[in-house]
């Protein structure tokens, strides 16, 4: 196991499901303290972490990723002690079949919360209709078993109670990675890598800018902590990390893994900002993969580019297969590359004097 | 959850490739038994000495194999193709699976996930349904075919990964469908039992009882007892009549299912022996399923059967469930058929 896998790994194992990003922002704004004071780390109302790094008095460049992962919800309780939910974000319904998860439950008298493994229900096959065999529930017809009696689940269990995924973190070939949340813990890590490559000019202070880190809470289901982060910020530029789809069979039209992060242009995005990121990528020969789409590519970019008076936008992206699955996978390459990518473009803001 | 349990699902024994089950039990019971035979199909066969032995035969017969899927391609993109081995598209994807890889020429285990295109690039029909078997894939990580193939073979074996445990009340574990049943057998084997009997753990119950046919050849018996683990139903919003069995209500007595129309005689005699002991049990009350009492009941000249099932809650994918106390009463049932039946 190499030691960027395990420091990723770690930083997966922090759940974070949408209003829940707590636990995760205080490990991320611990992991600042690398490269700032205590006194420029927040975490705010939505838990969105905003760090400073560098004189606030300088031109602002925001990067930012999100921080919270795709969960279910309890909606209720039923007679016999089976759970009903609903997603909060876009779980993919395909995959929760005989998927286990955790249900977070508040202990009694006790601080912080009691895990309950669960199974989702699949219908024995004798149940089916001939021809219905493939298909998927609705959540209405999708049940959540606790394996406790219905009397210990109706006084342990309330609506509102979370669920999410228990998937493992998979190590595969070649420095590839399955997990789940990958999107968007994979871009934490690469901004905080990023911040490791700069230390020593973050250190010595010299760089002409200063560095906003901003973990958005809420992306999932749509970019809400990005909104009020960034109006907090105040950037100039903003540069959002976030993945984006690869080929994979089923999707031949995309971005490849392991040939690098992906610098981006939209119609919605500064083209001078996405230009300036290319060439300092280009300046230190990295490896990266460019792309084009039409419009707002459902990432916190699109809400960040019209904060305030508006922010020069950009997106750097990773492509990860199975998106929205437990089992997503990334190639630790592009991870790396990314954080390649975002240091040069931060380091084209050096200081004259140090160039 | 019981040690000899846990081990027993966390074997891996795809139908067609049993071998570290059946080494695992047979190092348990070659001590307490007269007679081990691994047969030419791979069933294990013993014969376990009682304080009598009877004037009729008597057989017990578990299956040794589980659900999962078999490699059937590797595309130029190293992703690894394959067939299913009793188990549905419905639960396939989203899953982390592992290989037991044997292009080495030993085998080496690799893990892999099935994944599915993002659902954002998805239709809305095809979010409301899984890809059929064939269209799904597991990615190792590989980069091409050649490089799949340094660790990956065609007719390799795929298991579901996952971990064996309490969950609940009840306990999960992948192979419940028929590790309980073998269970079962073993605690029989390494108790004192009345009568002398044969016991099988056969191979290749799901994809056709076919082990158990040559098994039940060789023994000849005049009554079998099969030790399974069966759907139960008893879950979300199904109705009562199609539940099956419940879960916690004891083993469940078959008397019919897909394969089999059990004697009704002994199956009354069966009953009044577990009522005896007090034995808490409960009828199969859905003919569903079937078993490898069916080919056993018609082997040679004929056999009277019982099947007696530990109710499992999601058999046949990756994670399933059912409640100790049960795989326990479906021991004590055992006992009680021992103690009276012959």
């Amino acid at each position: 196991m190499t030691a960027s896998f395990k420091e990723l790994s770690e930083i997966l194992a922090i759940e974070s499901e949408c209003g829940y990003e707590r636990a995760f922002a205080e490990k991320m704004a611990e992991r600042l303290l690398e490269f700032t004071e205590k006194e420029n780390i927040e975490i705010d109302r939505f838990h969105n972490v905003i760090a400073y790094i560098g004189d606030r008095t300088k031109p602002v460049v925001m990067l930012s990723a999100h921080q919270d992962e795709l969960s279910l919800i309890v909606t209720n309780v039923e007679e016999n002690g089976f759970l009903r939910v609903l997603n909060i974000g876009g779980t993919d319904r395909r995959t929760l079949l005989s998927a286990e998860g955790y249900l977070k439950v508040k202990a009694d008298n006790e601080e912080g919360y009691e895990m309950l493994p669960v199974i989702f229900c699949n219908t024995p096959p004798h149940l089916l209709q001939p021809g219905t065999a493939n298909n998927v529930p609705e959540y209405k017809e999708l049940f959540v078993d606790t394996g406790l009696p219905a009397e210990e689940v109706k006084k342990k269990v309330r609506p509102s109670d979370r669920i999410y995924i228990n998937a493992p973190i998979t190590e595969l070939l070649n420095g590839r990675i399955a997990a789940k949340a990958l999107d968007d813990k994979i871009c934490v890590y690469a901004i905080l890598t990023a911040l490791k490559k700069l230390k020593m000019a973050i250190k010595h202070k010299e760089l002409d800018v200063c560095i906003a880190v901003l973990f958005a809470s809420q992306e999932e289901v749509g970019s809400r902590g990005a909104c009020v982060g960034t109006y907090s910020v105040d950037p100039d530029e903003a540069i959002i990390l976030d993945v984006t789809f690869a080929k994979q069979p089923g999707v031949p039209e995309c971005p490849e893994m392991g040939k690098g992060a992906v610098i981006e242009y939209s119609t919605i995005f500064d083209k001078n900002l996405t230009n300036k990121i290319k060439k300092a990528a280009d300046g230190k020969k990295l490896q990266y993969q460019l792309w084009a789409e039409g419009v707002n590519m459902g990432t916190d970019a699109d809400m960040v580019q019209t904060m305030r008076c508006g922010v020069k936008t950009t997106l750097v992206s990773v492509p990860i297969r199975n998106m929205h699955t437990p089992v997503e996978v990334a190639d630790m390459g592009d991870v790396e590359s990314a954080a390649d990518i975002l240091a040069a473009y931060l380091e084209t803001y050096l200081k004259e004097d140090v160039k | 959850m019981d040690e000899l349990l846990k081990t027993l699902c966390e074997k891996n024994g795809l139908s067609g490739d049993e071998t570290d089950v059946r080494e695992y039990i047979k190092e348990i019971i070659t001590p307490y038994c007269k007679e081990v035979i691994t047969d030419n199909l791979g069933n294990l066969i013993a014969y376990k000495e009682g304080k009598k032995t009877p004037d009729v035969t008597i057989m017990y017969d578990a299956h040794t194999d589980e659900t999962g899927y078999y490699v059937k391609k590797i595309g130029e993109d190293g992703m690894i193709y394959f067939s299913s081995i009793g188990v549905t598209a419905a639960v396939t994807p989203g899953k982390t699976v592992t290989i037991k890889g044997t292009a080495s020429g030993e085998d080496k285990y690799i893990d892999g996930v099935i994944g599915l295109k993002a659902i954002h690039l998805t239709s809305a029909a095809e979010r409301n349904s899984v890809p059929a078997i064939k269209e799904l894939c597991i990615d190792i990580g590989a980069k091409s075919k050649e490089d799949a193939e340094k660790y990956v073979s065609i007719a390799d074996s795929v298991y579901f990964k996952s971990e064996a445990g309490k969950f609940g009340n009840l306990i999960k574990a992948k192979a419940l469908d028929d590790r309980a049943g073998c269970y079962v057998l073993i605690k029989m084997i390494m108790s004192e039992l009345e009568n002398s009997a044969w016991f099988s753990f056969s191979v290749q119950e799901e994809v056709g009882c076919r082990g158990t046919q040559a098994a039940a050849y060789r023994i000849k018996p005049d009554y079998a007892i099969i030790v399974e683990g069966t759907t139960a139903a008893d879950i979300g919003n199904v109705d009562d009549v199609k539940q099956v069995c419940h879960v916690g209500s004891g083993v469940s007595l078959s008397f019919a299912d897909r394969s089999t129309v059990y004697d009704p005689e002994f199956i009354q005699q069966v009953a009044e022996a577990a009522n005896k002991d007090g034995v808490k049990w409960q009828f199969k009350s859905y003919v569903a399923g079937g078993n490898d009492a069916g080919n056993v009941q018609r082997t040679a000249a004929g056999t009277k059967v019982c099947a007696l099932s530990v109710p499992v809650r999601y058999l046949h994918s990756r994670i399933s469930v059912a409640a100790e106390e049960d795989i326990a009463s479906a021991l004590d049932f055992c006992k009680a058929i021992d103690k009276y039946c012959f």
